[in-house]
Order: C-alpha cells, then sequence, then structure tokens
C-alpha cells in the first residue's frame, strides 16, 4: 500500500495504491491523519489504484470521514475500481459517502 | 517468520495454509491465495472476494478469539481452500480462539463504535456459512458457486 499526495485547485488529492487491508490499516489511517493535520481537512481519495479493501480499510475511511466532520472539512471518494465498489456496496458505505467517477467530478464538489 | 505450509494436494485443488495469529500474516496470506486462483484462471473480482473472506475470518480470530490467549498460547490459524472443476469454492477456517459462533445473528453494534463490517460481508459474500465447536476448535465451513 502507498499514498502519495498533491494539490489540485487548493483540494488535498491523496491517492491510494495496492491493497488497503488488516495488515497495513494503522500506517494508513496515521498517513491519511497527517495529511488532514498538515494540509486541511477538505479531501479527495482518488481510489483509482486500490485493487482491495477490507474491512479494516472501510474502517480506516469511516474514521477519517468522522475527523473531517468534526473540522468542518469536506471528504469525496472517486475513480473507484470494480472491487472496491463493490465491497463499498455490499457494506452499505456507497451510500453514506460522496463517490465521483473521476478526480475532476470529486473537484467539483467543493 | 511463520512456517511456510503450503500444501498442494489432489492435483493441486487444495490449498492449506496454516498462519501465525499476527496481522502481518495477512499479507503473505492473501498472496499465496491470489497465486492459487490466479493459476484456476479466476478474475481479480472473485479472487479478491475470497482473499476478503479467508482476511475477515483471520482479523476475527487475531482481534476476538485470541484477545484473552496470552500470545505463547495462541495455536495457528489453519486455513483450507478447495476450488471443485465445476468453480465451486469450499473454505475450512480453524482456530483454537474463545468458543464463538459468527453464523448467529450479531447484537446490534454498541453505539459510538466503528466497525464490525467483516462478519456482515463475510455473510453477504458466501452462499453457504457453517460453525462448529470441535474440542477446543472453532470450525468454519463456507462455499460459493462462481459459475
Amino acid at each position: 500500500m502507498e499514498i502519495s499526495k498533491e494539490k489540485r485547485n487548493g483540494i488535498t488529492c491523496l491517492r491510494i495504491e495496492g491493497s488497503l487491508d488488516a495488515s497495513n490499516s494503522s500506517a494508513a489511517e496515521k498517513s491519511i491523519r497527517d495529511a488532514v493535520a498538515e494540509e486541511g481537512a477538505n479531501l479527495i481519495l482518488n481510489l483509482s489504484e486500490l485493487q482491495y479493501i477490507s474491512s479494516a480499510g472501510l474502517r480506516v475511511i469511516l474514521v477519517i470521514a468522522k475527523d473531517i466532520k468534526s473540522k468542518n472539512g469536506k471528504i469525496v471518494l472517486c475513480s473507484m475500481t470494480e472491487s472496491v465498489k463493490k465491497v463499498f456496496d455490499i457494506s452499505g458505505f456507497s451510500s453514506i459517502f460522496d463517490l465521483q467517477d473521476n478526480i475532476e467530478a470529486a473537484l467539483s464538489r467543493f | 517468520m511463520a512456517d511456510d505450509k503450503v500444501h498442494p494436494l489432489e492435483e493441486k485443488r487444495v490449498l492449506k495454509i496454516e498462519i501465525l495469529p499476527e496481522f502481518s500474516e495477512i499479507t503473505r496470506l492473501t498472496h499465496l491465495l491470489r497465486d492459487f486462483f490466479c493459476e484456476r484462471n479466476f478474475s481479480v473480482s472473485h479472487t479478491n472476494e475470497i482473499c476478503l473472506v479467508i482476511e475477515e475470518l483471520t482479523a476475527n480470530t487475531i482481534m476476538h478469539g485470541y484477545k484473552d490467549v496470552a500470545l505463547q498460547n495462541r495455536e495457528k490459524i489453519s486455513v483450507e481452500v478447495e476450488c471443485s472443476e465445476a468453480k465451486k469454492v469450499s473454505i475450512l477456517f480453524k482456530d483454537a480462539g474463545v468458543s464463538f459462533d459468527p453464523t448467529l445473528p450479531r447484537l446490534s453494534r454498541e453505539e459510538g463504535t466503528i466497525g464490525g463490517w467483516g462478519l456482515m460481508l463475510v455473510k453477504k459474500l458466501m452462499h453457504s456459512f457453517k460453525y462448529e465447536r470441535s474440542g477446543k476448535y472453532n470450525i468454519l465451513k463456507l462455499s460459493k458457486k462462481y459459475w
């Protein structure tokens, strides 16, 4: 799992690559929390290169979303792969997050 | 590092893995599963499903089943996966944690807590999910037909 960061129109965009599972969820949570603390609470998670997510990964995203909400910020997720979207759908997460097809659509939500 | 026990049986239709009850083992576990199902022409999506189910069961055992068991007394988790010619996948998952039947309806999540989706995902993804207690072991039998 790797997380890379860039700024687009003043919004922090984090791209998560590989797998987000129980073996790396703590490291991912810390990395994303640090980015929010440093860059502000408006965040796009670009999941175009995330091939696999388990409930440990879902938990990370929910914890971050709660943190962002407490800071009056906003989180948008974009570019999900088919496998990851399926996990979001069956867990009910698709209905509680703002999901966009691509980074441009995600940027337009701010 | 755990013993790397992989036993291809019955013309490589069965994969048997033993892992230490540690989160760091999940990466090795999923690599072995991916290799096994890739060789049998399973799609990435179906392979991810099976990896997800087994990871959730493993994480549940580590977090809850062995929670009150001293580290040195935690037995390895045994995972056996069989893929039939009819593309039916059967999973046999065995641990020596506290007795726990994950197939039973769960109590509603405590207010304010985050988590608890793992077993829900397992139930939704598999067609069959059975539990038995045999001596000191929890034994789970799961299956799903992919075609």
